[in-house]
């Protein structure tokens, strides 16, 4: 049914999106389908990683993990977004159109980190997205 | 995983949840969840009371015709009186469901409001929500 599945990821946080992995990783399993784990950073440094370059060697080494322990196929994909507060939305739609995903699962928010880098909208990506969402509470 | 799946459909239009209905059906036989088939109906019936008794057999018969007897279905019937939204959330919450799968109304008909209908779900909806399209 689903062939290639993302999953938004905020590497500061994994501990708060337990919940919306393990559906991913579950759908992946049970469809055979490609994850990809999907991390959004900035030019500037981050409590992750100071560079878009360790961020997305961080994000690889998280798929490759990930990947190994759940059996299944996954990758990684991180944007650069100049500007998260205003673009990341979109930026994980052009993301999601790249990968060719049909599936996106996401948490419905984080909550209590309001400067935090994902404070990416579920609700405005179920509805503007052209695939299915799955937004996990 | 869920336990108990809300499938809100339209009965005038079926073909049109085709994928929300395959998901949850495919969901619901994958985890063992109880599927909770719901018409959110326009309230023809001048007395709502009677709201659940004109649409039931329509919707038990759908649910007869379309799952086989290896998931365990439920029909509900809530009158829409103009907030199906609402009504989706109220319905989730009253039966339990701990997800609801949604189809997106005939996307190239009327584009905005119903994605913004699935959308509100997604958004006010205390338990998990799928938007299937």
């Amino acid at each position: 049914m689903y062939k290639v599945i993302a999953v938004p990821v905020d590497l500061a946080h994994v501990d708060r999106l337990t919940k919306a992995l393990e559906t991913a990783a579950d759908l992946a399993k049970a469809y055979g389908a490609t994850l990809y784990y999907v991390g959004a950073t900035t030019e500037t440094p981050s409590s992750v990683a100071h560079t878009p370059k360790e961020f997305k060697g961080k994000l690889e080494q998280f798929a490759a993990e990930r990947g190994t322990a759940l059996g299944i196929d996954a990758r990684a994909r991180s944007l650069v977004s100049l500007d998260p507060a205003v673009d990341l939305d979109r930026d994980l739609l052009k993301t999601f159109k790249e990968i060719d995903a049909d599936l996106v699962v996401m948490a419905s928010h984080i909550p209590g980190i309001k400067e935090h880098l994902i404070s990416s909208n579920a609700g405005w990506i179920a509805s503007h997205a052209k695939i299915s969402v799955f937004v996990v509470r | 995983m869920p336990q108990k799946i809300l499938l809100p459909i339209d009965l005038t239009s079926p073909e049109a949840w085709r994928h929300a209905i395959d998901a949850a059906e495919d969901l619901a036989r994958r985890y063992g969840a109880t599927l909770a088939v719901l018409w959110v109906a326009p309230p023809a019936a001048a007395d709502p009371a009677t709201l659940p008794e004109t649409y039931l057999p329509a919707l038990h018969d759908f649910v007869a015709g379309r799952f086989a007897d290896d998931i365990t279905v439920e029909a509900h019937v809530r009158a829409d009186w103009g907030d199906p939204v609402r009504e989706i959330c109220h319905a989730a919450a009253e039966v339990g469901a701990d997800l609801i799968v949604m189809g997106t109304h005939m996307p190239q008909a009327d584009e905005s409001l119903d994605h913004s209908n699935a959308a509100q779900v997604a958004l006010q909806a205390g338990c998990s929500v799928w938007v299937v399209r």
